[in-house]
């Protein structure tokens, strides 16, 4: 579904070249459950940002569902934004629309949305168990619902594919749990594939795939190794 | 064929749904940030509704102080007019020959119509018709009988009334008198100088002025008669279908008009078509151009040039010496009235470019504050473009509603405020506008609101200024937001 080859990304500071990633390959096939795992600083999220096509890699090329995806191109990023959903860590909310409108803002700007937004949206804050919060703002939620919120806005194009970014980094650990049986839920029941960053030993236990990045290179781990890791 | 209606039903919907989210999407979008940030939308409107409030009243005044200068020197010159002459062409030949052989060719009434009355500033254009066949008349003066010949002028009511003596207004209708036996004629000064001059050298017993030819006791108060022939001269030509009539002077016309006399335009023309065909009599050899004011007089003039050039053939211009001379004063006046608007223009200058940069800075700060929201609209699938649109049309939105509102301000204020509190209303002027209106004399509230009064083509295009300007000062900031990395802003 998902086949990266050979990624690599460098960034110029202070005329001096550092790189970050080196020569990742990888692949995702539809309805995995995907790891990954890291120290801070080796390259997670700059990876994630490659996929969602908010970073260009410096080489490498990029397939999704054998279609090239080109970076930076409008016409193809419609076609990546489509197919897949971004869970942030710190949220991303707007602060001043709704739940409900933040959930369904991606419809502004797409061609491709059904004709009753509203109802749509409601329907997809009943699956993440937000049901009767839509006339909310962002303040008034704790933060387990914040994360739930931003899931519904991934979801709302109806991807393929969810990335997310440490989705419980910033939250405790009930809530946490919360978070990751969303997560497989939608997993098991609605085929979604995902592919997540995470320090969480419980979402680890579920997965089916597992990588680790050090220093900017990807290693294929076993679940059953998973537990003696040191970033765990 | 076969075609199935219900698949082109949902093609057509699928096309049109594209074009509807394409279109009504961004319009949704700034109509949510503008209704969840009423507060911000309000500050920059302030400043937006003062603006134009305040450029509109000083246009107001501006244009007032204008029309009052204007108005106050113009009153001083007279009323003015211009004539144009038919074009009369010499033979080549004539050097040779000696003779004096040649053709005129008059001016039409459509070529009038066409071209002449379309001019701005011309108020009305009097044809006059010109007998150059013979007319004779026979002037009993000195108990002897003065026989000559003269140029008689077609003069149409409009034009002839005013050289009417008053005790002959009534009596004759210049227009209908035509096919009358008496005929009303009007007399140039220049003849009567020259009776004068006769009366002096001959010693007479009557003296010959003005008095004598008006309606006195000497002559009964019938006027001063004398014979006149239609199509007889005194020294040559005796057309066959001469005629005979009676006429009266009836007054005195200005040299400018003739130096001959003056009889109703259907006369002429009558005697005209009789003697010199109908093609010549239906046109005119020369016409008074009147202007509706001396304020347009130099543009007729220039006008009147620039035609005399595309019809070099049509008409001949005539510019004496005070028609050139009405022509720099008005020029001298028009760029003297144009120095009081100068500093209202750049006033208004000033108040716009200020509420621009209002608008400027404000979407500046606005768009550093609203960074995360530009990156996640550009993550969910818009394009740069769109995002400067949607800025650029909040930025119209918010102008628009108020400059809206400052034009309805400013026709209350002075439709409605300034009638009814004129007095506390002088007292806001400073000392030295309140001392140029009292020597024009404009204290007065009657003649204050004559001049100052609600302009509103003028206030509605000054709106549409202040809108496009204030969309424009947002379209900077909305390029600064839209070219910033989508990664960078999102993560802020």
């Amino acid at each position: 579904m998902l086949k990266l080859e050979n990624i690599s990304k460098s960034f110029l500071y202070h005329f001096k070249r550092t790189k970050v990633l080196h020569d990742i390959n990888m692949e995702i096939n539809r309805g995995d459950f995907s790891v990954i795992l890291g120290k801070s600083g080796s390259g997670k999220t700059t990876l994630l940002n490659i996929i969602a096509g908010m970073l260009k890699p410096s080489s490498g090329k990029m397939y999704f569902e054998n279609k090239r995806l080109s970076n930076f191109d409008f016409f193809k990023s419609r076609f990546r934004r489509k197919n897949i959903g971004f869970v942030f860590q710190n949220f991303n909310l707007i602060d001043y629309l709704s739940v409900l409108d933040n959930i369904i803002l991606p419809f502004k700007f797409t061609s491709h949305s059904p004709v009753n937004h509203k109802k749509y949206g409601i329907n997809i804050l009943k699956k993440v168990g937000l049901e009767g919060k839509e006339h909310f703002f962002p303040a008034m939620l704790s933060g387990g619902q914040l994360q739930r919120c931003a899931i519904a806005r991934a979801l709302i194009n109806k991807p393929k594919l969810i990335i997310a970014d440490e989705p419980t980094g910033n939250l405790d650990a009930d809530t946490a749990g919360e978070i990751n049986n969303i997560f497989i839920d939608l997993n098991k029941n609605d085929n979604i594939t995902f592919l997540v960053v995470t320090h969480d030993k419980n979402i680890v236990t579920h997965a089916n795939k597992a990588y680790e990045l050090k220093k900017g290179v990807l290693k294929n781990y076993n679940s059953n190794d998973l537990l003696s890791m040191e970033s765990v | 064929m076969n075609i199935d209606i219900n698949k082109v039903k949902s093609i057509i919907l699928k096309y049109l749904k594209l074009i509807f989210n394409a279109v009504v999407n961004p319009v949704r979008v700034f109509l949510m940030n503008t209704r969840r940030n009423a507060l911000r939308g309000l500050l920059i409107g302030l400043g937006i509704t003062i603006g134009v409030f305040s450029v509109i009243i000083a246009t107001i005044f501006g244009d007032g102080v204008e029309k009052m200068a204007k108005s106050n020197v113009y009153s001083k010159i007279p009323a003015t007019r211009i004539k144009i002459r038919g074009k009369i062409f010499s033979n080549p030949l004539n050097k040779f020959s000696g003779r004096k052989v040649h053709a005129q060719r008059n001016i039409t009434w459509p070529f009038i119509k066409k071209h002449i009355l379309s001019i701005k500033g011309v108020k009305s254009v009097v044809p006059i018709q010109k007998v150059t066949y013979p007319i004779s008349a026979e002037f009993p003066i000195l108990t002897m009988a003065m026989k000559m010949d003269v140029i008689a002028n077609g003069l149409p009511t409009r034009l002839a009334y005013k050289y009417i003596f008053p005790e002959f207004r009534r009596m004759f209708n210049w227009r209908f008198q035509a096919r009358g036996k008496l005929v009303p004629v009007l007399v140039s000064k220049f003849i009567i100088t020259a009776f004068q001059q006769m009366s002096v050298s001959a010693d007479a017993a009557v003296s010959i002025n003005e008095q004598f030819f008006r309606a006195t006791a000497a002559n009964g108060y019938r006027g001063f008669r004398f014979k006149l022939f239609l199509g007889k001269s005194t020294f040559g030509v005796n057309l066959k279908n001469a005629e005979e009539r009676e006429a009266v002077v009836v007054g005195f016309t200005d040299p400018d008009i003739t130096s001959g006399i003056s009889l109703p335009s259907r006369l002429v023309t009558r005697t005209k078509i009789k003697f010199q065909g109908r093609y010549i009599g239906y046109t005119f050899e020369s016409a008074f151009i009147f202007i509706k004011d001396a304020t347009h007089f130099n543009s007729v003039v220039t006008a009147l040039q620039k035609l005399k050039r595309k019809y070099p053939a049509h008409f001949n211009l005539v510019l004496d010496r005070e028609v050139k001379q009405y022509r720099n004063v008005s020029k001298m006046i028009n760029s003297a009235a144009k120095t009081f608007k100068i500093p209202v223009i750049i006033f208004s200058l000033i108040i716009l470019f200020l509420s621009c940069l209002i608008v400027f800075f404000a979407f500046l700060y606005i768009i550093k504050r609203r960074e995360k929201e530009i990156g996640l609209y550009r993550f969910f699938g818009s394009s740069r473009i769109k995002v400067i649109i949607l800025i650029v049309l909040e930025a119209t939105y918010i102008s628009l509603i108020c400059a809206i509102i400052g034009y309805y301000l400013a026709q209350e204020f002075i439709v409605k405020y300034v009638p009814k509190n004129y007095s506390s209303f002088l007292k806001m002027l400073p000392a030295q506008v309140k001392s140029i209106l009292s020597t024009f004399k404009m204290d007065t509230k009657k003649s204050f609101m004559s001049i100052f009064s609600f302009n509103s083509a003028k206030a509605r295009l000054i709106c549409i200024y202040a809108v496009l300007a204030g969309s424009l000062s947002a379209f900077i900031p909305a390029v600064i937001g839209a070219y910033r990395a989508i990664l960078k802003s999102v993560n802020k």
